[in-house]
């Protein structure tokens, strides 16, 4: 910073003294720093040492405790068990959409789009109601009309969202490598960027990810998949982008989309070389009791 | 301003800094402005994923669900469908050819589901070559969970009239066959079996393990089919006669993971006689180790290592076989066999498309990778004079035994029948004394092909 010193001296009221003018301007020109003009053309400004300006910081004593890698790691796979287990019962629509040109050239196209709603309770009860089945080149039935509603139950009704916690379960924790990329402190919620990625050089054909852990439930509410290398090249290129969201439904996180985009090596007739899988998840209902007759086995004979 | 508006108006700007100061703790307290900063930032990152989708990512039309859910829940549920589907009948054909056989077709059947009461099947096959009608039939049955977390157990029940070959350690029947039918590149020997097995297998988080007992009359074979679809001279004529003899034999396996590092032990133990009975009177082991290490993020470093030892009587059926394998890529498939066997093996793996590594193109449609490797491998307790298996009391080759190697390998990973097999174009190439010449060696398989599972 350059010191500018302006020194007045008193002048008589309504007159200025010549003297008092002259010793001003040469206390100006002598006390206006030699260089400090010059500075500002040759050198840049001039800047002080700030020995005035100190500030002193207390030290802190951070309570909070400290958790390792493991330790959060741990701590996420039971923190999605806490949630499966609490899970009695759900139902909720998924619509399954395949796009395909969305490689940017023509004008993204929907194929393809079904729309379910899903039944499930505990232990093995599963009911799966088809509202829609849409297709841009329909297939007929044999007797010439698209089908309708369809109905179907099963004995799967395994809510533990295996595609969001696949790598944090103890079975396939061995296989990966993770380590934590990144935090953000919003409000009172601290969340985690977990990276993991493939412990062997030979698996790169499984999936790498990162994943968003929100530290208050310690459940996973976003995770970003890759595949560095395609599983089967011969005939999938690569996927160039699975994103796997939750949202939350009252005390539970759980699924909301799940979206990829993939690159075959040849085309698949009606589909293309590239196209886009989205599901998506919404309309939930959790643990409201669903009654015994959404699964009541049909009576012998009944058109299904 | 008088002095008392003065007053207040320093008042209610004190006020104001101090709500403004206090302002985010105090929101933090109540949560919602905190929950909101949270919401944002999950959206944020939706709203991304909305950009990059487009449509995919859209909302879909809800007009007319609810209609169709009352048409639907108005419909009965309909009979389950799922896991019982696996008691319905299973209908599947059988086929192998190689020079003891000449082509064996046949068919298999099942019904059940391993996981309720069990599942039981036959197969039939008729050999050609020496007109044998073959067959047996197996029940088998699982508890535990289906996830790799969960401790799983299953029960393998067995009779049969089947056929087998001397390598007990590398044979695969599909690609075996398929190598014979094509241009007779078959080095295999043939024996024939009847008789019955059981087994117990385990696993749990990438752990393995089997208890398993047979009981099985080894005969031997002859040649019967010389013939290849290339009409290509075979490689072997000879079908090598077994030793004739009921074998009484328990096998042992384990194997796994090594935590936190991408390694895989496997360790196996036959034996046979003693309070077995049975005309073989042995033991067999059989160790090997392999891993894939990352070396930045170009190549991979993928050492191996086996070795085996047999004991008590050394039968063709039970000796070790080298050549063609990792360690001993330079001599013809299984032209080394012993009672004992140890090889090891470097190799390092270009990861990705080579011209892409060297940015000469874009990441291609059929990836060609390369790899190069050095290894040595050892055969020993062998005749002198007909190199056939023999007993000794040694548990270690002699220097002269190891016969190490050096080459580079051709790769092209199609992903079937399984994500890590590899189609491989080796040269390999004899280093040190003698006069063993290179060779180059096509190949299907895993790049660890010392194990069994990986």
């Amino acid at each position: 910073m350059t010191r500018y010193k302006l020194l007045l001296f008193p002048a008589a009221p309504g007159a200025a003294s010549p003297l008092s003018a002259a010793v001003l301007v040469a206390a100006l020109v002598f006390s206006a720093a030699p260089g400090a003009a010059w500075a500002d053309a040759t050198h840049g400004p001039t800047l002080a040492v700030e020995d005035t300006m100190r500030t002193d910081i207390s030290e802190v004593l951070v309570h909070a405790p400290r958790v390792t890698l493991d330790e959060i790691l741990d701590r996420v796979h039971r923190g999605e068990m806490r949630r499966d287990s609490a899970l009695r019962d759900q139902s909720y629509q998924m619509a399954v959409r395949i796009v395909r040109d969305t490689d940017g050239k023509k004008k993204p196209v929907l194929v393809q789009e079904t729309v379910d709603r899903v039944y499930m309770r505990k232990p093995n009860q599963s009911r799966t109601v088809r509202l829609r089945d849409w297709e841009l080149k329909p297939k007929k039935d044999e007797n010439g009309e698209h089908k309708g509603v369809t109905v179907s139950t099963g004995n799967d009704a395994d809510m533990s969202e295996e595609i969001v916690n696949f790598a944090f379960r103890p079975a396939n924790r061995g296989e990966f490598k993770f380590r934590i990329v990144g935090r953000e402190l919003l409000g009172d919620h601290l969340i985690y960027k977990i990276k993991f990625e493939p412990r062997s050089a030979l698996d790169q054909f499984n999936p790498s990810g990162l994943v968003w852990v929100d530290t208050h439930e310690y459940v996973i509410v976003r995770q970003q998949l890759e595949l560095r290398q395609s599983p089967v090249p011969l005939f999938l290129k690569g996927v160039r982008g699975v994103v796997i969201e939750r949202q939350r439904q009252g005390d539970f996180w759980v699924l909301s989309r799940i979206l990829a985009r993939m690159d075959m090596t040849i085309p698949i007739p009606g589909f293309g070389r590239s196209f886009d899988f989205g599901i998506q998840y919404s309309d939930y209902r959790i643990n409201t009791g669903l009654p015994d007759s959404l699964f009541a086995p049909a009576a012998k004979g009944a058109r299904k | 301003m008088s002095r008392l508006s003065f007053f207040a108006l320093r008042a209610a700007l004190v006020a104001a800094t101090l709500a403004a100061c206090l302002a985010p703790s105090v929101a933090r307290a109540q949560g919602a402005p905190s929950d909101s900063s949270f919401d944002a930032y999950v959206r944020g990152l939706s709203d991304s994923t909305d950009a990059f989708f487009g449509l995919t990512a859209a909302p879909p039309d809800t007009a007319g669900l609810d209609s169709a859910l009352a048409a639907g829940l108005a419909k009965p549920p309909g009979a389950a469908t799922g896991r019982r589907t696996s008691w319905r009948p299973s209908l599947g054909h059988r086929q192998a050819f190689n020079r003891a056989l000449g082509v064996a077709l046949g068919a298999n059947a099942g019904v059940g589901a391993s996981r309720e009461w069990g599942r039981v099947n036959g197969w039939a096959d008729y050999a050609n070559g020496p007109n044998l009608w073959l067959g047996g039939g197996s029940y088998s049955k699982r508890w535990g969970g289906e996830e790799d977390e969960d401790l799983n157990y299953g029960l393998g029940l067995s009779v049969s009239r089947g056929w087998s070959a001397f390598d007990r350690d590398h044979f695969d029947r599909l690609f075996d066959s398929g190598y014979a039918l094509l241009y007779g590149n078959d080095r295999n020997h043939y024996y024939r079996t009847d008789g019955a097995g059981a087994s117990l297998t385990f696993g749990r988080n990438g752990r393995w393990g089997t208890l398993q007992y047979r009981n099985q009359l080894e005969s031997p074979l002859a040649t019967t089919a010389s013939w290849n679809l290339f009409r290509a001279e075979p490689a072997v004529f000879e079908n090598r006669a077994a030793a004739f003899g009921r074998a009484s034999e328990t096998k042992i396996t384990l194997g796994g993971r090594v935590p936190r590092m991408p390694v895989t032990l496997e360790a196996q133990w036959w034996g046979a006689g003693g309070p077995l009975g049975g005309d073989f009177d042995y033991s067999r082991a059989r160790f090997a180790a392999g891993g894939a290490f990352p070396l930045g993020e170009l190549f991979a470093l993928l050492p191996q290592v086996h070795y085996g030892r047999v004991t008590g009587d050394v039968t063709p059926q039970n000796a070790f076989y080298l050549g063609g394998g990792p360690g001993l890529r330079a001599a013809d498939g299984k032209s080394l066999q012993g009672a004992g066997a140890a090889g090891a093996c470097l190799e390092v793996l270009l990861q990705d498309d080579f011209l892409h590594a060297l940015h000469l193109r874009q990441p291609p449609t059929f990836p060609i990778q390369l790899s190069a490797f050095a290894g040595l491998g050892a055969a020993w307790g062998y005749d002198p004079v007909t190199g056939l298996a023999s007993a000794t009391s040694a548990n270690w080759p002699e220097a002269r035994e190891w016969q190490p190697e050096v080459g580079g390998a051709v790769l092209y990973r199609p992903g079937i029948p399984q994500p890590d097999y590899f189609v491989r174009i080796a040269y390999a190439m004899p280093v040190g004394p003698g006069d063993r010449e290179g060779r180059f060696a096509l190949s299907l398989g895993t790049m660890l092909s010392s194990l069994h599972k990986r």
